[in-house]
């Protein structure tokens, strides 16, 4: 069976309404367990204090902000190539899951970095990059919503997420790019000596599991709703015209 | 029993409290519009005359246009 196959709304409803039961008890368990493991049962950080608990909320989300962007990209890449309705409706779907990740990632780095840098906020690359890529879920949501005509929105919002991409990516590896500002370095990396010590890793991956759930829950549901307003639209159109 | 969040405890508790609204928020109006939609739908296809099929989504490869719905 091709990939394809679920290019077709029917056999995508029938999927995905297998799917989602356990995507929703995943995120459950995971957001569950994660957060809960992190915040009453890891320890304080010898600098950070109590504040390290914010990790369990804003690595996940932010990498979920970044990766729903690149979901978006790759849904909008099908929509352009083959013209599969559902790629857009996907895309579509996924920008509100994004624009929220992104801000709870600013909202969760400006608490964090209050007590630890002294400001809510400081133009370093990395945070900057990620507001601007704020501005493109907004931009992105607002096009969808400005344009009448389905299709053409399609192909105008597909545009602005392959420009909007190179925040995204940017947003990743801004750290890397330039070494400067005050956001540290990458909190994971396969590169292990990098990584957090490991009485916050575990509970830090099994959140970050719960938050790839969520993200995955929430646009299998939030697609399966536009499938079924697009439907509902032909349908009166077929109505009237009857 | 509540950890001992020393000096940050507003920090850390509003970053939750934050994160858990937002996502809470989130899923509480994607489970709203997905069951208003799906009233929707199953409203226009209650008063559609028997035997007429076919989606506005459905390509070319679709099954049977008398087949499976999108509800």
């Amino acid at each position: 069976m091709s990939l394809w196959t679920f290019a077709n709304p029917v056999r995508f409803m029938a999927l995905t309404g297998r799917v989602l039961p356990v995507a929703w008890a995943l995120a459950a368990l995971g957001l569950g367990v994660g957060l809960a493991w992190g915040f009453f049962a890891t320890p304080d950080d010898f600098r950070q204090g109590s504040t390290v608990k914010i990790i369990y909320l804003h690595v996940p989300s932010a990498l979920m902000a970044i990766n729903g962007w690149l979901m978006m990209l790759v849904a909008s890449l099908v929509w352009i190539v083959r013209r599969h309705h559902v790629s857009a409706l996907a895309a579509k779907a996924a920008a509100p899951v994004g624009l929220t990740m992104t801000l709870v990632a600013l909202a969760t780095g400006a608490i964090w970095g209050q007590p630890m840098w002294g400001t809510w906020w400081v133009w370093d690359p990395r945070l900057t990059s990620f507001l601007i890529l704020c501005f493109f879920y907004l931009g992105y949501i607002a096009l969808w919503q400005a344009v009448e005509d389905p299709e053409t929105a399609a192909d105008l919002t597909s545009l602005l997420c392959l420009v909007g991409s190179v925040f995204a990516v940017l947003s990743r590896y801004a750290v890397l790019f330039w070494n400067q500002g005050l956001h540290q370095g990458a909190s994971l990396s396969l590169d292990a000596e990098e990584n957090v010590a490991d009485v916050f890793y575990v509970p830090l991956l099994v959140c970050i599991g719960g938050f790839v759930a969520l993200f995955v829950a929430l646009v299998l549901l939030r697609t399966r709703t536009e499938i079924r307003l697009r439907r509902t639209q032909a349908l009166v159109l077929r109505e009237r015209m009857a | 029993m509540m950890p001992d969040l020393g000096p940050y405890a507003t920090e850390v508790l509003s970053a939750y409290a934050v994160t858990l609204g937002a996502l809470g928020a989130l899923v509480g109006v994607s489970v709203w519009q997905s069951r208003r939609a799906r009233a929707r739908l199953g409203e226009v296809e209650e008063r559609r005359p028997r035997g007429q099929g076919g989606g506005g989504l459905r390509r070319g490869s679709a099954p049977s246009a008398t087949g499976g719905d999108a509800r």
